[in-house]
């Protein structure tokens, strides 16, 4: 085969290919733009999956699903799989430590708004939910609150979700039929 | 290593922080008797890591020069042709971020070299023949690089 020959073949072969591989591309930024609220149309996704860490005031780490940069402020969105379509006091929580952590080990500026991006379990239904963070104090406090019941000073609560108390695996344990017993 | 598992022990997690807003009792179980989960549960979490590897994936897809703790979705022929620390991969790399990054186009080429690099190496790791090949294919990729980055410094200088 000539070189001209092998030219024709392997560089519409390298054309197709580079087609693909950008639609694919567009394709994921398509479907970005599709969920996310539009305040971050125009933030640029700075990370990814990162972890952070901090010592100080509390030993906490983290790994933000997402944080997008927008007039140099960090907007954090945290993605759950769930059968319902709602953003949970816990996703609130895990949001508002993320942003903890990120502005002490960062230094930089994170939103009080952060965002839950709840996806239904056939993974073609994608809904957002803005949530309003908890002050740093109120982290502080409860993973102090968490440290307290671990070492057996506080005696834990029950949880109000009938649905998270019914499938738990320590029922056993917990025996959830005395809570009101006194 | 040592340090990742020293901090893994005394350092409380987001995730485990948010399990004080679902069950506090959750908490002091799982502290208490180990890590239990039903089956519903354990299908839950496999199915949330399965959507969970599809949106980062669909996040460095959407933009490439991303910020992330998890293994690249992608690695360099270079680093496999000559090594990470090779001077060839690092004058690619300088290549990389100092003249393709600045317009669209050298952007739209990283984004589709990301794309293809990770299988190309992984078909290339431990073909020492082949490997050889990739270097000889890269070799004006080299040229074009440093010629390039030549007339930067000299515009720059300038």
């Amino acid at each position: 085969m000539t070189t001209g020959g092998f030219l024709l073949l392997i560089l519409p072969a390298i054309a197709g290919l580079m087609a693909w591989k950008m639609a694919r591309s567009w394709r994921a930024r398509a479907s970005e733009r599709h969920w996310l609220p539009q305040e971050l149309q125009h933030a640029q996704l700075a990370f990814a999956e990162k972890t952070f860490r901090t010592w100080q005031p509390i030993r906490l780490i983290a790994r933000a699903d997402r944080g997008y940069r927008l007039n140099g402020e960090l907007h954090l969105a945290e993605f759950k799989t769930r059968t319902r379509a709602v953003a949970y006091s816990s996703d609130v929580i895990e949001l508002s430590a993320q942003r903890l952590v990120i502005e002490k080990s960062t230094g930089e500026r994170v939103s009080e708004i952060g965002y839950v991006l709840a996806q239904d379990l056939s993974g073609k239904r994608r809904s957002v939910h803005k949530v309003r963070l908890l002050p740093r104090a109120d982290v502080i406090a409860l993973a102090r609150r968490r440290e307290a019941i671990l070492k057996g000073r506080i005696v834990p609560r029950y949880t109000s979700s009938q649905g998270l108390c019914s499938h738990c695996a320590y029922r056993a344990e917990c025996r959830p039929g005395q809570r009101d017993c006194g | 290593m040592a340090a990742k598992t020293r901090d893994k022990k005394t350092m409380v997690s987001a995730s485990e922080l948010a399990q004080m807003g679902a069950c506090e009792r959750l908490v002091l179980f799982e502290a208490r008797y180990g890590k239990r989960m039903s089956r519903c549960q354990q299908e839950a979490i496999e199915r949330g890591r399965t959507e969970h590897d599809k949106f980062f994936k669909d996040g460095v897809r959407s933009q490439s020069d991303v910020q992330t703790s998890l293994s690249k979705p992608w690695c360099f022929c270079a680093s496999l042709a000559w090594g990470p620390e090779a001077p060839e991969t690092d004058l690619l790399r300088r290549f990389r971020d100092r003249i393709l990054r600045r317009t669209a186009a050298g952007r739209g080429l990283i984004r589709v070299y990301y794309r293809t690099a990770p299988g190309l190496c992984r078909r290339l790791e431990g073909r020492r023949k082949l490997i050889r090949a990739l270097c000889l294919g890269l070799k004006p990729a080299l040229w074009i690089a440093k010629a390039a980055l030549a007339i930067q410094e000299q515009k720059e200088r300038a």
